[in-house]
């Protein structure tokens, strides 16, 4: 029973995921990821457009503002915060045995940014990440962003700078980070590294241009320094097309990686169909290069305060040898019930060598989200 | 001539033959630097897992050094030249509860790792 319990426990926090944008969204009612949220590139603290966009989304529509409104930041200040629980349980196939269900805290974290003039504001996002084994117990908390910001715009559009630790956007900045385009091409779990990015936010589409190395001052899980460039066009309010390249280089290996993402929303159906493939080479201090593709397509259709998901994922490890591909097929259905409230079914199952005779793995999960 | 485009057509065909052969042996090096950042870290050593910063059941593979010490502090992991007492390979292959839990890793990695054991497991220490 132990032994299930961590492996459930292994499962959930493997899977966990922090507060990040739906950008199943983004062509929905809005057209840019700063029209909801604080950051450039999208994630985390809400802007008040985003908080009445969750508000029309919730069905109840209760008061969606910080808090409820039981207090309400100064002007200068804008706060949020996210607790996330889930109870998981694996499939049978190949996977192993079946498990007993569990309840695990994922993330507890809250986000401010104060505007301090002139164009400046800091930001942070702050608190408890979901696990800790035997690591230093003040590794369960952690100040996952803090960065300074210059962008004289009001309404988060035009030029901007900004430095301190975030993730480097880079492709379609999915919430999903199982997604193989998050997992396995440098975005994944908390890979926010140190950096200087510059970038522009319009209504044609924006670019963001990063240069980071990684945190020297606790174990990183993104080893590497280099640096990520995104572009985005809109075309027409209702597609979007863009382009992404990184290049992250540490002491044992070398990723230069680039690919394409697109976004289509279909208003008679209220779909947003998206999705992203990229090309990464990596060296090796030891043994030869390889070549890795990793692709994501996810069609997305919201109702009332339901949103659905379907996608397809591949990721080939090295193409040049055989049965290092895996697939996988994602479905989400996610429940806006009350303001601040959102509930999520996940499952996936994984295929390992599609074709020849690889094991498939399988997994559930249920996970209840509160925003402050 | 006759001959020689016989020897010649054999050859070619034998090269095929081995040209062929060749996609099912593993290019790879069964070498313990290669395993961590080629399969370890991206598929156990993640953040909330078996990190440095995580360590969950005690556990590092998101480095060299990290995967090194854990190899040395639990000797069950990897038994040398045996991979069938090696718990490594059998969470690995789910003969016991399978890991990773969320993204099980494909059979041909399991194999190079596999064949590292078989090989001696040198973790390549300085010495």
């Amino acid at each position: 029973m132990i032994r299930r319990a961590l492996l459930v426990l292994g499962l959930v926090l493997a899977t966990a995921r922090v507060a990040e944008a739906y950008p199943q969204f983004q062509l929905d009612g809005s057209q840019a990821c700063v029209d909801c949220h604080v950051a450039p590139a999208g994630g985390g603290l809400l802007t008040d457009f985003g908080r009445l966009f969750a508000e029309d989304l919730s069905a109840d529509d209760g008061d969606e503002s910080f808090l409820g409104g039981r207090w309400t930041p100064p002007d200068w200040l804008a706060m949020s915060g996210d607790v996330r629980l889930a109870v998981g349980a694996s499939g049978r196939g190949d996977y192993g045995p079946a498990i007993a269900p569990v309840f695990i805290p994922m993330q507890a974290e809250v986000n401010a940014s104060a505007n301090v003039g002139a164009g400046f504001s800091l930001a942070a996002t702050t608190g408890l990440r979901g696990g800790l084994g035997a690591g230093n117990v003040l590794s369960l908390f952690q100040v996952r962003e803090h960065y300074v910001m210059w962008r004289p715009s009001d309404d988060g559009r035009g030029v901007y700078a900004r430095a301190g630790r975030y993730m480097a956007p880079y492709g379609l900045r999915l919430a999903e980070h199982p997604a193989y385009t998050r997992r396995y091409a440098g975005t994944n779990l908390f890979s926010e590294t140190y950096g200087v990015s510059v970038g522009y936010v319009g209504a044609a589409g924006e670019v963001h241009a990063t240069g980071f190395v990684h945190d020297v001052l606790r174990d990183p899980v993104e080893p590497g320094d280099g640096a990520a460039l995104l572009v985005e066009a809109r075309l027409g309010g209702q597609v979007a097309l863009g382009a992404s390249g990184r290049t992250a280089t540490s002491d044992l290996e070398a990723r230069h990686q680039a690919g394409v993402h697109a976004k289509v929303f279909l208003p008679s159906v209220h779909t947003l169909v998206q999705g992203e493939v990229y090309g990464i080479r990596q060296t090796f201090e030891v043994g030869p290069d390889r070549d890795q593709v990793a692709g994501y397509l996810m069609g997305s259709h919201r109702r009332g305060a339901w949103m659905y998901s379907l996608a397809v994922g591949h990721y080939d490890e090295d193409v040049d040898v055989g049965g290092l591909d895996r697939d996988a097929v994602d479905a989400n259905v996610h429940w806006f019930p009350w303001a601040h409230w959102e509930f999520v079914v996940t499952a996936r199952t994984q295929l390992l060598g599609w074709g020849d005779g690889g094991p498939t793995s399988g997994y559930g999960l249920v996970q209840a989200h509160y925003r402050l | 001539m006759s001959h020689l485009r016989t020897a010649r057509a054999v050859g070619l065909a034998l090269l095929a033959v081995a040209a062929g052969c060749a996609d099912d042996v593993d290019p790879r090096p069964a070498e313990l630097p290669y395993l961590v950042e080629a399969i370890l870290r991206p598929s156990c050593g993640t953040a909330a897992c078996h990190s440095s910063l995580t360590q969950t059941e005690g556990l590092v593979f998101d480095t060299l050094e990290g995967t090194r010490a854990t190899l040395n502090s639990e000797p069950d992991l990897v038994s040398v030249l045996d991979p069938e007492a090696s718990k490594l390979l059998r969470v690995l292959d789910g003969s016991a509860a399978r890991m990773p839990p969320d993204a099980p890793i494909p059979d041909a990695d399991i194999a190079l790792i596999r064949a590292w054991i078989v090989a001696g497991a040198d973790l390549g220490d300085a010495p």
